[in-house]
């Protein structure tokens, strides 16, 4: 059937040899077609064998008879030719089902200032395959992540009511256990100091359970858009830092900023992050550090250029974390043994807020045998900042 | 002997929300569970024998984009009818059919329209409400539709059809 195609235009097409291009196209399963002067189309080079088997040896019927082919041509690629040259104008895929079953195709239109008007139709074949795989993976994963968001919601929706019924209670417990407090009789008064403390550390941890689960998993998938300068995140750091200077001298630590980023990259260059959820991050990373720091040592933030992004490193001199806790450390409610207070969810508010943003955080014993928690934040590509760090 | 009249219709509407297993239930009778995307055009046929004409529905299964600037206007050039195809227990899937609505009428506010609100057979996850619809019943005629039970598939085709054959078109085969 090909060749009879071939046969019927030979008088009309360029022959294989006089336009190798049309033949290496031919062999790419691509029908080169030339509009001419009247209107029709021409043959270049020879036919692929598909072209026959499916639109018959007729090429005008063949465009006529296929509806998608036709509507292509006529709404799309005429006004396109008769307009001045420009860049190809693809069909996109379509899919012919006939006896033999579906085949697709795409159709490109091409004008340009130095070839007559051509149409030029592909078979996919096993690339349609690759496509459509690639389609329904980026559909069936879309439809999985509302799915998932929906869920979210509903956990957000359940834990909002759950830390409302807690919180509606604890205010009236509040309010009067201040008013014992006032209490002339020292026993009541020292009671009611003891339950009032307890009652705000009640609230407090209602307040973090509140803040870990709701408002930043409901945030997934936004905050990789939010992007900082640099320079806001070493206030930041410098913050945090400044603000624990005395909580440190009185337990005797020190508290130090490296600052590696200021000079060695613009200010303004960005990375991915934000800077209140960023300094809450290395507030609790610093809080962790100097829950374990022993009397007379350095808890040190680190902060540095690196080739992908920034790294940020808070390591202090203690103990450093129990190797039984190191694989789920940044799980929710992991806790020392020591507990010193801590109620299990900084290490996993950094994690989630770190991740949120298309970083990493990592523990690492630090060289001296205390902790060091690592965490990077990836550069954000602008035109004046490629990702290769120039 | 009464000539064959050719309609073209297109399907509109996001994915997944099962544009191309209505047509595979109206066309082939034939539903599958496996969900399939459906890339670019697939075109399909059907007669139907109407009591004074005979009509082949060229049927244009347009792949779901979810992205309303994404829509091929000149694909649906030549359309006798189109069938915007929501899922039921995806509310954001109505609210883009409402923006392809506006928009088709934009260009085309002449052809025959109808909304399919499909998967009726997974009511109870329903997101779409009778409030959700006020606004858009006013517009459009719409059919609660499963491809997967075959509810009202046979009678929206039927519909969209008698609405696209003009009395004059009946009247000339009628005549031969």
């Amino acid at each position: 059937m090909a060749s009879d195609l071939a046969h019927q235009f030979s008088d009309r097409s360029l022959s294989s040899e006089a336009d190798p291009l049309a033949a290496v196209l031919a062999s790419l399963d691509y029908i080169v077609l030339e509009r001419g002067g009247d209107g029709a189309f021409h043959l270049r080079g020879t036919a692929p064998q598909w072209f026959a088997s499916v639109y018959g040896s007729d090429i005008k019927s063949a465009i006529a008879g296929s509806p998608f082919l036709s509507c292509f041509v006529n709404e799309i690629a005429l006004p396109f030719w008769q307009a001045a040259p420009a860049a190809p104008v693809r069909s996109g895929i379509w899919t012919e089902v006939d006896e033999q079953g579906e085949q697709h195709f795409e159709a490109i239109a091409m004008n340009s200032a130095n070839s007559p008007p051509l149409l030029v139709i592909q078979s996919l074949g096993l690339r349609y395959e690759e496509i459509q795989m690639l389609t329904q993976r980026a559909n069936e994963n879309a439809l999985e992540h509302r799915q998932l968001g929906r869920e979210v919601q509903k956990k957000d929706v359940l834990l909002k009511c759950i830390v409302h019924d807690l919180n509606n209670p604890l205010g009236a417990v509040l309010l009067n256990l201040e008013v014992l407090a006032m209490s002339n009789d020292e026993e009541v008064q020292g009671a009611a100091l003891l339950a009032l403390e307890a009652a705000r550390r009640q609230r407090s941890l209602i307040k973090s359970i509140s803040e870990v689960f709701s408002s930043d998993l409901s945030r997934l998938g936004r905050d990789r858009e939010c992007a900082e300068e640099v320079s806001e995140l070493v206030r930041g750091a410098a913050y945090v830092v400044n603000m624990h200077l005395n909580q440190a001298l009185r337990r005797s630590v020190s508290i130090l900023l490296e600052d590696g980023l200021t000079g060695s990259v613009s200010g303004n260059r960005k990375v991915s992050g934000e800077l209140e959820p960023f300094v809450r991050a290395v507030e609790n990373l610093v809080l962790n550090a100097l829950r374990y720091a022993p009397r007379d040592s350095t808890v040190t933030v680190r902060i540095a250029a690196q080739e992908k992004g920034i790294q940020v490193q808070v390591e202090d001199n203690g103990p450093g974390v129990e190797p039984n806790l190191i694989s789920g450390l940044f799980d929710p409610f992991i806790q020392g043994t020591t507990n010193q207070g801590a109620m299990g969810l900084g290490l996993y508010f950094c994690r989630m807020t770190v991740e949120q943003w298309g970083g990493a955080i990592r523990y690492d014993q630090a060289p001296g045998g205390g902790a060091r928690f690592v965490f990077t934040l990836p550069w954000v590509v602008t035109d004046a900042h490629n990702s290769d760090g120039s | 002997m009464s000539k064959q009249i050719k309609k073209k219709i297109c399907l509109i509407g996001s994915f997944g929300v099962g544009k191309t297993s209505l047509v595979s239930k109206y066309v082939k009778g034939i539903f599958s569970e496996k969900y399939l995307s459906t890339v670019g055009v697939m075109i399909s046929q059907k007669a139907i024998q109407l009591p004074d004409c005979e009509v082949l529905l060229m049927v244009w299964d347009l792949a779901g984009e979810d992205d309303f600037q994404g829509l091929r206007l000149s694909f649906i050039k030549g359309a006798s009818g189109v069938l915007f195809v929501a899922d039921g227990t995806r509310s954001e899937t109505l609210q883009l059919t409402q923006q392809h609505i506006d928009r088709l009428g934009e260009f085309y506010s002449d052809i025959p329209t109808l909304l399919l609100l499909n998967k009726a057979d997974l009511k109870d996850r329903w997101e779409i409400t009778d409030a959700h619809l006020n606004d858009v019943e006013s517009r459009v005629e719409v059919f609660h539709t499963s491809a997967k039970t075959g509810e009202n598939v046979e009678d929206a085709f039927s519909r969209i059809t008698e609405m696209m054959i003009s009395p004059e078109e009946r009247a000339m085969e009628a005549f031969l």
